[in-house]
């Protein structure tokens, strides 16, 4: 029997669900394996039956926390998608900043019908299985991710830093290029997508296990950088990590 | 191949106006990697508003690195070191080892991952490279030689070229500036033309497909100037060290504290395995098709420095702490496989110090060694 999936979208931009639908190539043979019972951007079908759930997004209303709760009920796999979902990503910016006025900057003189909390990746409110990670989440991540759960086996996720899979690539350091680079300390498994494309690591996919942030720190100052500026690039996307944030 | 200094067959002079007729010629048979730059000095302003002194900080690697040409214009043969070292073409980052196909969640056929490598001409390696190739014989072909590798390694045909050392170099304090091992033609560059040594059958094959002039006084002279002027003199100083001593300044220095000072800092992102031409690590996973009817046993290269490298299941991990972990990486190179290899397995290119970020220098790490020691 095929297992029956769901996808739910949170805070975000839905970029992670446009990613899906973007693996043209691979979308008939998803459909081989599993049963999409649940999935807006694609689908008017909508039932709770779901084995597994994908969920992207942050939590940033109390409606959101009450929903998430509900959907891990339903689910027996519960897999975040993307930034957002996985560690809070962009998001949570928001918490670095007065709840008040930012909810005003948003909906102006309406700004009191919206509720607002302070802004949540997935497993601060319930439990996640597995984590897919980047802002948007990569392809291949996803489809790996698919695969082992559709075989019942548990799937590889990279603890490692960018720098593994930018030197298995062959690219030149963006250090050496005089750039900033967040690569040293952010997870990989995006095939080190942006400095292989001229482009320093801005840490979407959140902190690589056991990051040594203090270095990190350094080593930018070296380069002159000063500490604001290190904070506000570590907020970018490890805002979920209050130690290197505050 | 793998074979110990070799004997001189012949030397010629290659004029290097000649270089082009020589590649047309080889182009029908042989792929042909040469050191190319792939990061243009103009490439240091893609950067904004950066210092330039700030990128002195990151010296000269200049992003070289071994990529597939069809004319020597292409190359950039006065390069001091290339980014990945040359074990990717016998070792690659990622390889399928065998191919499978399953049936009802059961293995119904495997077979060997299909390859069609051509055979290949690596010209341009530098003495250090050379060394570290024979070392990865020395680790893939000695006792059960490993086929995936072995194939790739049979098709290769090497050509060697004098280096352009920088401070990051110490080949010579390891003993691996060598140019009689391993090669089968050894260019020298002296100036018009390169100073050609012939030492395998397969560069004699090669050579004589252009016509070449016989060898002057004044040639001889032209090589020996040229050698010396690519002796790792700055870097080789530096290394204070005499390299025979390693292992037991290794065993001795084992509990000193510098060692921490060097895992604080270090961000356990394997760059220095991953670009060391003698590292050689890798991790194997077995990767399915989206039909999940077949798939492929992959290999990747793994690095020693990983914080998950060491890691066993029910999650033990026999290397925890990055000074472990950079201890380990240090004695693989001048403890353990020396006292097998009787030589380092670090050749002295000098990668891993140029390449990291956090500034930990293999040339520092042996003085730190050295300097503590003698204190006990």
């Amino acid at each position: 029997m095929k297992p029956k999936v769901a996808f739910f979208d949170f805070t975000g931009c839905e970029g992670c669900q446009l990613q899906k639908l973007n693996c043209e190539k691979e979308l008939l043979d998803i459909l081989q394996h599993v049963e999409i019972v649940n999935f807006r951007e694609a689908t008017s079908v909508r039932r709770d039956d779901y084995d597994i759930a994908f969920v992207e997004g942050s939590i940033s209303t109390p409606t959101d926390v009450g929903r998430i709760q509900k959907i891990r009920e339903n689910a027996k796999i519960l897999v975040t998608l993307g930034a957002c979902a996985s560690t809070g990503g962009l998001n949570k910016l928001k918490n670095f900043q007065p709840l008040n006025e930012v909810r005003e900057y948003v909906y102006g003189d309406k700004a009191g019908y919206f509720d607002t909390i302070p802004v949540m990746a997935v497993d601060e409110v319930v439990k996640v299985d597995y984590k897919i990670h980047g802002c948007p989440m990569d392809k291949n991540d996803y489809m790996n991710v698919l695969k082992a759960l559709v075989m019942g086996s548990k799937p590889v996720i990279p603890d490692y830093p960018v720098c593994v899979e930018c030197k298995r690539k062959g690219n030149v350091c963006r250090y050496e290029l005089g750039e900033i680079c967040l690569g040293p300390i952010t997870r990989a498994g995006c095939d080190a997508r942006c400095p292989s494309n001229n482009v320093a690591c801005t840490g979407c996919r959140g902190l690589a296990e056991n990051p040594n942030v203090d270095e990190a720190t350094e080593v930018m100052k070296k380069y002159g950088l000063k500490r604001e500026d290190i904070i506000r690039k570590y907020r970018l996307f490890y805002g979920y990590w209050q130690e290197v944030t505050k | 191949m793998g074979e110990t200094k070799t004997k001189v067959i012949k030397e010629v002079i290659l004029p290097k106006r000649k270089l082009p007729e020589l590649f047309e010629k080889l182009l029908p048979d042989y792929d042909i990697y040469g050191p190319v730059q792939k990061a243009k000095e103009d490439a240091y302003e893609i950067a904004p508003g950066v210092d330039r002194k700030t990128l002195d900080l990151k010296k000269k690697l200049r992003g070289n690195d071994f990529q597939k040409v069809e004319s020597p214009d292409e190359l950039n043969l006065e390069y001091t070191t290339t980014v990945t070292s040359l074990k990717k073409f016998f070792l690659p980052p990622v390889e399928d080892l065998v191919k499978f196909e399953l049936q009802n969640v059961k293995l119904k056929d495997v077979k060997e991952a299909e390859e069609q490598i051509r055979p290949f001409i690596l010209f341009g390696v530098h003495p250090c490279d050379m060394q570290g190739i024979l070392r990865l014989d020395y680790s893939f072909i000695k006792g059960n030689p490993e086929s995936n590798y072995l194939s790739k390694r049979e098709k290769s045909v090497i050509v060697g070229v004098n280096c352009v050392p920088d401070e990051y170099c110490f080949c010579e304090a390891v003993n691996a500036q060598v140019y009689d091992e391993g090669y089968d033609l050894f260019f020298t560059n002296i100036g018009q033309s390169f100073y050609v040594t012939v030492y395998t059958e397969k560069g004699r094959e090669i050579i004589d497909l252009v016509e070449t002039e016989e060898v002057t006084d004044t040639d001889v002279k032209e090589k020996q100037k040229a050698i010396e002027r690519s002796r790792s003199i700055e870097g080789s100083e530096q290394f204070k060290p005499d390299y025979h001593n390693m292992p037991l300044l290794c065993k001795a220095g084992d509990s000193l504290p510098f060692w921490d000072e060097i895992g604080n800092r270090c961000f356990s992102c394997g760059t220095c395995n991953l670009v060391c031409p003698t590292c050689y690590c890798f991790d194997v996973e077995d990767v399915m098709n989206i039909n999940l009817k077949e798939g492929a046993r992959k290999r990747f290269w793994d690095g020693c420095q990983l914080e998950g490298f060491a890691a066993v299941a029910g999650g033990e991990n026999f290397r925890a702490s990055r000074t472990n972990r950079n201890k380990h990486r240090f004695y693989r190179k001048f403890l353990y496989l020396m006292e097998e290899y009787q030589k380092p397995f670090c050749v002295g290119c000098g990668r891993c110090g140029r390449q990291c970020v956090a500034d930990i220098n293999i040339i520092e790490t042996s003085n730190l060694l050295y300097d503590n020691v003698e204190k006990i």
